[in-house]
């Protein structure tokens, strides 16, 4: 600063200063009040934004502020601050007026036109409701309209008509259209002297019609169509109207048919189908000479992409008698192949490596403009490693004819694509440097680099440097903040000093965050969701965040933050707007589900695999946002009409058969109760406590389980999220189809079975879409931990590992390689249980005590693995793997301790909405988790299509097996599963 | 000035009040009265509140548009030498101006740093007079001989081009600046109060 200037300020400091003084005179303030349409109001929301205080002196910086935030609620057209005496001091009135925004619209008086069309030009232009102060603006356009449609006299008188409870308006348009014009005169000009005389029928005007400018410019278009439809490509008809006082319109219509246009072609020859669209005459319905030296260039940029370098159009015009005749000259010349691609010069960058760049190969036809290309990337390549001076020269030569032979294939030649490298020194960073920061360190500054001094220097790294300051500055609310980068070449261009100059501006602190439009929702919902605070810089990342944040909340249907300038730009009000959605939700759908599973058939009860389809429907209703804190509640039912399998007896004779086979009905359903509460204790971990009634059929059993649970939730970053629970189940099992041989060491112990566990869960998730990814992986380890020291009659160990993967080839059609894995272990605690009879009652021994079983490394059937069916090994019905331990003799799964599932997946985009895949699937269930064998794997493979639906992907698969065994004693497994459900398998 | 020494045995007297609102930012009277005080605004002498008024839309339209290019950060000695000489502009009458319309130093220093900001973006996107060609300073010369006539003698145009090249450029600038405010204000939302008498005591 210079002297003078300082001076200068240091004076006008002084007499700010004296306004200190002043103040010793201002009033005291002894009462404040707030008045809304003559009546005192009182709002929390405005009191808080009042920034004068009752027993201090009167401030007008504080008035201007108060006047500025209640503008900012985007409620107040005005708000009036006076001053009147009271008591010792004064009081201050803070009159606010209502903003009344427009959101109806009425349409009065004689309209002459449709009121839906007067409304659609209103709605086009200004929206539904019209701001009140275009309304000088609607009404011109409405007369514009008018009048086009044949009405000179109409008037349009707007005006705004304010409603109170709720302060609103309604813009109301007053209109008289008059009497409307009929076209009493008709002029036709035609200014091609050869033309006929034109009637009015041939151009579809009548005179006596009422005026219509749209139906006469219609007219004309169709006129013109038919004309150019037989070859008059350059016919112009156009019209002007003149509203005479007798009510009647003259109207003047102006026709040049212009020559009839034949286009022809002279030369080497052109593909047919590829002339209309490289000379686009009659699509365009226009000869004018920039289309025609359009066309030119594009049949020579057709030719050279084809390898004709010389390639050469010119056009003619002729004109006689009234036809015009437009010829295309073609010399296409001689067709160039690439003959070889040579790179040289280069000796930082491998050839192999350039060339990989260069999109032109052997055989190809010689264009200019791809090895043109190839250069560039070449050069761009160079530059990104410190090369800064690098040149790539692209050079063709022709190859000599062979003597006596004509080049190549039908007079093609041959070229020798060279390119040719001036690499230049090589410039590695000297120093990076900054100037004119205060509020980064150097240490900070240098964090961001994504250069560093001894690197190799590049203008896209300067540049990414760059970007990284002006964000880390804007985050910190230097939204002003300007980042110039300055490199200086030294030492014969070997070296580069990087200088960053920055200039900071003023930061942005946020005044006031004024939260709007809650009216459910309680403000510490939406405050701690919101990383913009009073007092704090305004942070550009953090204003994204806090909208991302509140819209992930879901209770609202719309948010907007909005920064309100005040008093300069060094201080903002944050405007937070919300609109709550509904507090109550209900959903309701159904679908058919259609699977290959296991039947017991036959006297046997033995297993046979057969196609099912299941109608199902579930119905869900929900409350949220309960108290404002964005607890919720919800209620969600499923059921499926389904056959349910008979009982055998003992000895595998049928109990129950009132249907040839089985009985359909509602035999499997789900109730789920869930309640959720964020954020609880104020710590990131949002608690789900959950109540399930649960009926489902399986291929070996089926069972019915009661469970209550709770779990604790909380995201760790974008990527991770971890979860614990615990759970109170009780199951009971039904319709078994274990053998009585099988039961003493599988489920007669746990027929009625009561399991507490606990368990976690850690996932890490970067796929790039929940429902269909193409891009990122999964892992998911999930532990759970049931023991009788926290009331469970079983105790268990259970372990699932599942990663997948996803990735997106490169190619045009979008093709996604799927991958999955998915691991299981599980550890039953030893146990000893009592042998009973079938009475019920324990088996006692010779000696009178019970006959006991020692039980170990057993579970649950419902905690047991299960594998096979469309979401796991697709060659196989739902749950059918297994090893020889984990099949009965009838041909059911009964589970086991250990899982493998191996899936690869590849799925394409077919047409639209529809795609297709392959895949290849293993995997097997094991008795014990130590029994896992590789060779025991079973394998499938097979295809489907799916259709991409607006609830998801719909899937069809058909699962091969690759190795096919007897399913029972006798019955082979049928070599192919169809199966079709919603969403991806894996 | 009157407004400036309100007397403390009215009634009741009008403090501030919005005059207008720009898309939802508000512009107040104290805003105004600084404004016109400072000598932010170019005003004829003559113009009273309401005019004052508009220009202030104006500003803050175009400082809207400022802040989505960004133009050169001001240097602070060049806002601080603005600043000073704005509050110069009000002379001893500062003191009362700061009182009666909450400015203090800081807002002061913002105002003048606005202005360099609005200047160095017109400059940014208008040019300067370098920017002309020779015909169209030529054209200018011989459209406004009256500029360059002295004592009933037109100078040549040799001699009269430097000054020539100043007003053509200046011209050309508030064309354009004159288009500019007429589209910001076609894509703003403008809302003056309706009670539109601006100022004065109640």
């Amino acid at each position: 600063m210079t002297d003078r200037a300082t001076g200068v300020v240091r004076g006008a400091l002084c007499v700010l200063t004296c306004a200190a003084a002043a103040s010793a005179q201002t009033p005291l303030v002894t009462d404040i009040r707030v008045e809304q349409e003559g009546q005192a109001t009182v709002d929390p929301v405005i009191d808080g934004l009042i920034e004068t205080v009752v027993g201090q002196p009167l401030s007008m910086r504080a008035v201007r502020e108060t006047i500025t935030h209640l503008t900012s609620l985007n409620r107040y057209e005005d708000v009036q601050v006076l001053q009147e005496p009271a008591g010792a001091g004064i009081r201050l009135r803070y009159v606010l007026v209502p903003l009344h925004p427009v959101d109806r619209l009425e349409l009065r008086g004689m309209l002459g036109l449709p009121d839906a069309e007067v409304r659609r030009v209103v709605t086009e232009r200004f929206g539904a409701a019209p701001p009140a102060g275009r309304a000088g603006e609607v009404a011109e356009a409405l007369l514009a309209l008018y009048r086009d449609r044949g009405y000179p006299a109409a008037r349009v008188m707007p005006r705004v008509e304010e409603t109170h409870n709720p302060d609103r308006a309604t813009l109301a348009l007053q209109i008289e259209s008059g009497p409307r014009a009929t076209i009493g005169r008709l002029d036709i000009d035609e200014l091609d002297a050869a033309d006929r005389r034109l009637a009015p029928a041939d151009i579809g005007i009548r005179p006596g019609d009422a005026y219509d400018n749209t139906a006469i410019l219609q007219a004309l278009d169709r006129y013109v169509a038919s004309l150019r439809g037989r070859g008059f490509y350059e016919t112009r008809a156009v019209h002007t109207a003149v509203f005479e006082p007798n009510g009647t319109a003259t109207v003047r219509v102006t026709v040049d048919r212009g020559p009839s246009v034949t286009v022809a072609f002279a030369g080497d020859p052109l593909p047919e189908d590829e002339r209309e669209r490289l000379v686009p005459v009659r699509a365009e319905g226009s000869a004018d000479e920039d289309l025609l030296e359009d066309a030119d260039l594009a049949i020579e940029d057709y030719l050279k992409a084809r390898g004709y370098r010389d390639a050469a159009v010119g056009h003619t015009r002729a004109e006689r008698d009234g036809m015009l005749t437009i010829t295309f000259t073609v010399s296409r010349g001689t067709r160039f192949l690439i003959e070889s691609v040579t790179v040289a010069g280069n000796a930082a960058v491998p050839a192999p490596e350039l060339l990989r760049l260069a999109p032109i190969q052997r055989g190809q036809p010689f264009v200019q403009a791809a090895a043109g290309r190839a250069a560039a990337a070449m050069r761009d390549l160079y530059r990104s490693r410190g090369f800064t001076r690098a040149a790539v020269q692209g050079s063709a030569v022709v190859i000599p004819a062979a003597p006596g032979g004509a080049g190549g294939a039908g007079g093609d030649r041959q070229v020798a694509v060279r390119l040719t490298v001036a690499e230049g020194p090589r410039t590695l960073v000297g120093a990076v440097a900054f100037e004119g920061h205060t509020v980064l360190t150097n240490a900070q500054l240098h964090a961001l680099m994504t250069t560093a001094a001894g690197r190799p220097y590049s203008e896209v790294d300067v540049a990414a440097a760059r970007d990284r300051i002006d964000v880390e500055y804007r985050n910190r609310g230097y939204e002003s903040v300007v980042v110039e980068p300055d490199v200086t070449l030294a030492d014969n261009d070997t070296r580069a000093d990087i200088r960053f100059a920055i200039a900071e501006g003023p930061q942005v602190i946020v005044d006031h965050v004024i939260i709007i439009g809650n009216t459910r929702t309680s403000i510490g919902t939406i405050e701690r969701e919101l990383l913009l605070r009073s007092g704090e810089p305004l942070g550009y990342a953090a204003r994204l965040e806090s909208q991302q944040r509140l819209a992930a909340l879901g209770l609202f249907r719309r948010v907007t933050i909005d920064e309100l300038p005040h008093a300069g730009e060094s201080r903002r009000d944050i405007l937070v707007q919300v609109e709550e959605a509904p507090p109550t939700t209900i959903g309701y759908g159904g679908g058919v589900e259609g699977g290959t599973r296991l039947r017991p058939t036959g006297e046997g009860g033995q297993a046979e695999e057969r196609f099912e389809v299941a109608p199902r429907g579930f119905f869900e209703i929900g409350r949220r946002n309960l108290w404002g804190k964005n607890r919720a509640v919800n209620l969600f039912g499923r059921v499926s009409l389904r056959s349910r399998d008979v009982v055998l007896s003992d000895s595998g004779v049928r109990l129950d058969r009132p249907a040839p086979e089985s009985r359909y009905g509602f035999n499997e359903y789900r109730v789920l109760a869930t309640y959720r509460e964020p954020k609880i204790f104020s710590t990131p971990a949002d608690v789900l406590v959950t109540g399930i009634l649960d009926q489902a059929i399986r291929s070996s059993f089926n069972f019915i389980t009661r469970e209550a649970r709770a779990e604790a939730g909380v995201r760790i970053g974008p990527r991770y999220s971890l979860a614990g629970r615990y759970s109170f189940e009780h199951t009971r099992l039904f319709d078994e189809r274990f053998t009585e041989s099988e039961k003493p060491l599988i489920d007669r112990i746990f027929p009625q079975v009561r399991i507490s566990k606990f368990s976690v869960s850690a996932i890490r998730d970067t796929r790039n879409d929940l429902i269909d990814p193409d891009r990122g992986a999964a892992f998911i380890l999930d532990r759970e931990l049931a023991a009788r020291v926290v009331g469970s009659e079983v105790g268990f160990t259970r372990t699932f590992l599942q990663g997948f993967g996803v990735y997106r080839l490169p190619a045009r059609r979008r093709i996604v390689l799927a991958l999955a894995a998915r691991l299981g272990a599980a550890h039953g605690f030893r146990r000893v249980v009592a042998r009973i009879g079938p009475d019920g009652r324990p088996i006692a021994g010779p000696d009178g005590t019970p006959i006991v079983d020692v039980v170990e490394d057993l579970l649950p059937a419902s905690e047991r693995f299960f594998a096979g069916g469309d979401t796991t090994v697709r060659g196989f019905s739902l749950d059918r793997l297994g090893t020889a331990a984990t099949i009965s003799s009838t041909g059911f799964p009964t589970g086991g301790n250990g899982l493998v599932v191996l899936n690869a997946e590849l799925r394409t985009s077919l047409v639209g909405s529809l795609g297709a895949a392959v895949f290849v699937d293993g995997g097997n269930v094991f008795l014990r988790a130590t029994d896992f064998d590789f060779g025991q794997l079973r394998g499938a493979a097979g295809a489907g299509l799916r259709y991409r639906s607006p609830v998801g992907p719909i899937r069809i698969d058909l699962g091969f097996k690759l190795d096919r065994r007897e399913l029972a004693p006798g019955r082979l497994e049928r070599r192919s599963v169809l199966h079709i459900s919603l969403g991806q398998a894996f | 000035m009157l407004w400036l020494l309100p007397s403390p045995l009215a009634a009741q007297q009008l403090l501030d009040r919005v005059v207008a609102r720009v898309d939802g930012s508000a512009i107040t009277l104290t805003d105004v009265r600084a404004a016109v005080a400072l000598g932010v605004l170019d005003l004829p002498p003559e113009a009273g509140e309401d005019a004052a008024a508009e220009r202030l839309i104006d500003r803050q339209l175009v400082l809207v548009e400022v802040a989505r290019f960004t133009p050169p950060e001001p240097p602070p000695a060049d806002v601080a030498r603005e600043a000073a000489a704005m509050t110069a502009r009000v002379g001893e009458g500062v003191a009362a101006l700061m009182q009666r319309t909450g400015l203090d130093e800081g807002r002061v220093r913002e105002i003048a740093r606005d202005t360099l900001r609005i200047q160095a973006y017109l400059n940014q996107r208008y040019g300067t007079a370098s920017q002309l060609t020779e015909d169209e300073v030529l054209q200018y010369y011989r459209i406004h001989p009256e500029d360059f006539t002295r004592e009933n003698r037109l100078a040549p145009f040799a001699e009269a081009e430097p000054l020539a090249r100043r007003r053509a450029a200046a011209e050309r600038r508030a064309a354009a600046v004159a288009q500019l405010l007429r589209d910001l204000r076609g894509r703003a939302e403008i809302v003056m109060s309706r009670r539109s008498a601006v100022g004065g005591r109640q």
